[in-house]
Formats: C-alpha cells, sequence, structure tokens
C-alpha cells in the first residue's frame, strides 16, 4: 500500500492534472470501483479494487463509492460538507458509509432534512411510521468534523448495491 | 433426500418471507443502463460561504446477468400405476437475470441407482413415452388435453416463471411396486431472438436482450453467466453455463398378490376337537391367505375348487362353517375376512356351487397394500 504522503501527493498532482474550469479552492474527485479476488504468485486469494468501468458489473454486485477531497488553497477551510444523492438503479448498503473526521448522516426526503439512521422515519403502505431502512435513504452527507489546512486531503466512501 | 426436501422448504420459507417485506424484492436493473455518480461539496473559507463544487460524474454501465432457476414443485415422488394415462412431474423456470431470455427446454433421464430427491428408492428404469408440456392454461396443474407440448419459452422476462411438466404416458407397466425413475428438466438461456449467449464483452441490442436501453444497434457490455449448478449431470448442466436443472421422479405403484392355502383339522368322530384325526367324519378347515405386498390397494376374486375330490367321492362341503373361532348360521359355510357369508349367490360376494359348480367362489375382496386377507371355509372326509 501507499504511505499516506505519497497518496496525498499523488492526489494533488491527479487534482492539477485534470484541469479544473475554475480554482475553487475545495476539489472532489468521485470513484467508482468494485472488489475482485485475485491470486497472487503464491497462489493465495487476494482482494483488490478496479475500476467499476473496467468490471463486469451486474445486478446484486456492490460498488464502492469514494469522493476524494482536497484543499488546493492556500487558507484552511471550515463547515466542509460533502452531499452525495444515492446513485438511481442501487441501494445503499447499510453500515458502509465513513471516512476520517466524518460524521455521516442520511436523508430520506430527496435531501431537505439530514439526520442520524434512528432518527430517520417514513411512512409504510398503512399510513404507520416506522425507523427508515437503508433502502429508503435518498442521499448521504458527510460533515468534516475539523478544518481542513491547505494541501491537506481526506477520502470519504460509501457502497451501494446494484438493483 | 431428507437434506433436500429441508433445503427446498427453507428455501421456499426464505423467498415467502423476500416477497412479504414491502419493497424487498427489486426489478433488476435492465443491462447498458448508466450508473453515475456526482459529489458536491459545500464550504467555507475566513467564515464566508463559498460556493458549492461538484466532483466529476464517475459513470460504468450495467453488463448482463444470465441466470435462470428451475425448481420441482411436486414435493413428493409422482405415483403410477397401471391404470394411469398419463403421469406429470412439474416444475417452475424463473428467469432471476436482468435480460429477457428464450429459454429451450430439455429432460434427461437419470442414470440407474440415482436417488429420488424425495427419497423411497433410486431410479431403475426409463419411462417409455416421455415429453415436455408447456402449462398452457396456466392454472398450474396439468390438463390433459389442453397443456400442449413445448420446448422452448418465448420471451420470459426479467423476474417472470412459467411452469412446465415432464408427461409419462405409461404403456405397459411391468416394473415392480416402488420401482423408481428419476427425471431432470433442463433449461438453457439463449438472447430474446434464439441466438446463443456467449459470455463476454458482447455488442448487445434491444432485440437480444428485450427491453429499450442497450438500443437497436446495441452497446458493448459484460455478459455473465450467474447461474447455480443444478442436480443434472455435468455434461447437461454445469456452475456458469447459461443452464440450470432440477430433477422429479415417478414411483410405480401397483399391488403384488400371492395366495398360500393351509388345511387344519379341526374335529373328528372319535376324538372331538382334541387331537383331532383324518378319519372318515372329521372336519378339516381350509385357509387361504390372500397377501398384498405391493404399494397399491387391490380388488381381488378367489376360487377354489373341490369338483375333482367331490366327484371322486373324497370330501363334501360342509355348509354350516365353525371353527371356534367362526361360528356361523346353517347355510353359512364360507369365512371372508372374519365375516360369515352365505353359500346362496345372494349378493354377499361369496357363494359355495352356484357361480361354478363345487367351487368356493369370493369376489370384490379388497386387500389394501402391505395387508393380508383371509378365506376359510371347512370341508368332511368321507
Amino acid at each position: 500500500m501507499l504511505s499516506k504522503r505519497v497518496l496525498s501527493m499523488f492526489l494533488v498532482l491527479a487534482f492539477i492534472l485534470v484541469g479544473i474550469a475554475y480554482a475553487a479552492d475545495v476539489e472532489v474527485k468521485s470513484v467508482a470501483e468494485v472488489e475482485i479476488k485475485v491470486k497472487n504468485e503464491k497462489g493465495e486469494f487476494e482482494t483488490r479494487r478496479i475500476d467499476a468501468a473496467k468490471a463486469n458489473v451486474g445486478p446484486g454486485d456492490e460498488v464502492i463509492f469514494s469522493n476524494y477531497y482536497v484543499n488546493n488553497g492556500d487558507q484552511p477551510v471550515t463547515d466542509v460538507v460533502i452531499l452525495n444523492p444515492v446513485p438511481m438503479h442501487t441501494v445503499y448498503v447499510d453500515g458502509s458509509a465513513g471516512g476520517e473526521f466524518a460524521k455521516v448522516e442520511f436523508s430520506v426526503d430527496g435531501g431537505k432534512t439530514f439526520g442520524t439512521p434512528e432518527t430517520l422515519k417514513v411512512k409504510d403502505k398503512n399510513g404507520r411510521e416506522r425507523i427508515a431502512r437503508a433502502e429508503d435513504y435518498t442521499h448521504i452527507r458527510w460533515v468534516i468534523t475539523k478544518p481542513v489546512a491547505p494541501k491537506e486531503t481526506g477520502v470519504v466512501y460509501f457502497k451501494a448495491k446494484i438493483k | 433426500m431428507k437434506t433436500r426436501s429441508t433445503k427446498r422448504v427453507l428455501l421456499a420459507l426464505i423467498a415467502l418471507v423476500l416477497i412479504s417485506l414491502p419493497g424487498m424484492i427489486l426489478a433488476a436493473t435492465p443491462p447498458c443502463t448508466s450508473i453515475t455518480n456526482q459529489a458536491t461539496v459545500n464550504y467555507s473559507v475566513g467564515g464566508v460561504s463559498q460556493p458549492a463544487v461538484n466532483s466529476n460524474t464517475a459513470s460504468f454501465t450495467v453488463g448482463v446477468k444470465v441466470r435462470l432457476v428451475v425448481t420441482n414443485n411436486d414435493g413428493a415422488n409422482v405415483s403410477v400405476s397401471p391404470g394411469t394415462t398419463k403421469a406429470a412431474l412439474k416444475f417452475t423456470v424463473l428467469n432471476d437475470g436482468n435480460a429477457t431470455n428464450d429459454v429451450a427446454l430439455s429432460y434427461v433421464a437419470a442414470a440407474n441407482g440415482t436417488a429420488s430427491p424425495y427419497g423411497g428408492g433410486n431410479d431403475s428404469f426409463d419411462g417409455t413415452t416421455i415429453a415436455i408440456y408447456e402449462d398452457t392454461n396456466s392454472n398450474g396443474t396439468f390438463d390433459d388435453g389442453t397443456d400442449q407440448p413445448s420446448t422452448t419459452i418465448n420471451d420470459l422476462a426479467p423476474g417472470s416463471s412459467k411452469v412446465y411438466f415432464i408427461v409419462y404416458t405409461p404403456n405397459d407397466l411391468t416394473q415392480p411396486p416402488g420401482s423408481i425413475a428419476v427425471y431432470y428438466l433442463v433449461a438453457q438461456a439463449k438472447w430474446a431472438d434464439g441466438t446463443n449467449i456467449t459470455e463476454g464483452s458482447i455488442n448487445v441490442t434491444n432485440a437480444m436482450a428485450g427491453g429499450t436501453a442497450c438500443g437497436a444497434g446495441g452497446t458493448t457490455v459484460d455478459v455473465v453467466f450467474a447461474d447455480d449448478n443444478g442436480p443434472a449431470p455435468d455434461a447437461n448442466d454445469g456452475t456458469r453455463d447459461g443452464k440450470h436443472s432440477d430433477d422429479g421422479a415417478y414411483i410405480v405403484q401397483n399391488a403384488t398378490i400371492t395366495v398360500s392355502k393351509t388345511s387344519a383339522v379341526y374335529s373328528d368322530p372319535v376324538n372331538g376337537t382334541s387331537s383331532p384325526k383324518a378319519i372318515p367324519g372329521a372336519v378339516v378347515t381350509y385357509t387361504i391367505t390372500i397377501s398384498n405386498t405391493g404399494n397399491a390397494d387391490a380388488t381381488v376374486s378367489v376360487t377354489d375348487s373341490l369338483a375333482t375330490q367331490i366327484t371322486n367321492g373324497y370330501l363334501a362341503f360342509q355348509t354350516q362353517f365353525d371353527d371356534g373361532t367362526n361360528s356361523c348360521s346353517a347355510g353359512q359355510g364360507i369365512v371372508v375376512d372374519g365375516t360369515c357369508k352365505t353359500n346362496a349367490n345372494d349378493g354377499d360376494n361369496a357363494d359355495w356351487n352356484v357361480t361354478t359348480a363345487n367351487t368356493v367362489t369370493v369376489t370384490n375382496l379388497t386387500v389394501p397394500a402391505g395387508q393380508n386377507k383371509v378365506v376359510k371355509f371347512q370341508v368332511v372326509i368321507q
């Protein structure tokens, strides 16, 4: 595995090369991957991640979505909130969202309001309220709980299953 | 075998639970559907809220998942007996993939010795005339004359299932009762336009997959066989080969009748019933035992002719039966299954010397599977 420093240097380079139209301080790169098992030289099975576009992805498969962020400015940024609608044709995989220094919240009302899982309620077909389940989530957001220093990078992620 | 039946019940229960939870069964995403993801970040600099920034759009295309599931629905071996016209094994063929498939159906007769999935024994014969029929009127049961022979399912949509039967028309059922014939129904997935499916990176068109997501000209996507290995031999159905199968079995129901006859001296004029001897005047009890060692009930007729012995003057028929166990009234010389019967042909299914001269005739005697019935009468030594 690459060391964190090498990884952040690589990401900064990647962001520069991508060539954003305007110099926003914060940039986010979204990546979709799947896990595959491959045999290494010793004949043991290893788990590797590859770009979902290069893999066979079909109904029932899980995709890992990662959002890499970086502060390209020369000032610290605060109140960083990353918002990700659950992609169409997928279902959020319960418990899969995370990220360092990130507080994870979900929406079940199309992104109007957010909360932690136990606070989210939906109505069943009989009009009775129940606690929302993963398949009810419409959006995910990560509230980064500390300032992000200049040049600092981070990643937030979640998994979704193809319907 | 018990393990298989338990597994089937468990799978059925799981399926039932999944179906009954609202929103749990999700229609599979059509092939060629593009999945896209984009994140948005909000932040502040120096306490001042900044314009939101969007990420790139990460995208990929959903491929074709080919997965048929064949399930036998009989729950037990299906009986076939000498009177059977047609016996049917019932199967459900489900398209559990995300493209519309045509399905080619075939049957395979299991090798001798193959265990029935429902216990009771192993395969020991092949049926004479076997064919696959569709459930034409979609009522879940085989209706001879209404349901038609068919070996192709046209355009089975994702999530849909259809019922098919393997039908046996017995010609001359000579196998012993309990004989078993095991059959597999094998389903092979094809594209909706009837062509063969191969795995790999394929240009898939609407005509092949059904639906509209791939376009008339097609989109190149990955095609994957995701079926399980069914119980049919691997040459007919393996893992991830676009085919699936399940097994059912016929069991022969028939009666096997054997008859045995014994005699015992009941009394003689000198000793009475204590150690009686076979001397003139002795009463001899004949006991005829009819055994059914098969697995189907039988209704039999029994006749016993005393013509020769009577004509030669050796024996006379005892017209009133009494062996100490059954004591009958005058004119009742026959005991059938513990009941005294008249010698006259008067509708009690037994007579002496009426239907046939000097012959005991018993008719309409039902001998259930696995049981014995006894007919008794007595003669007097002349």
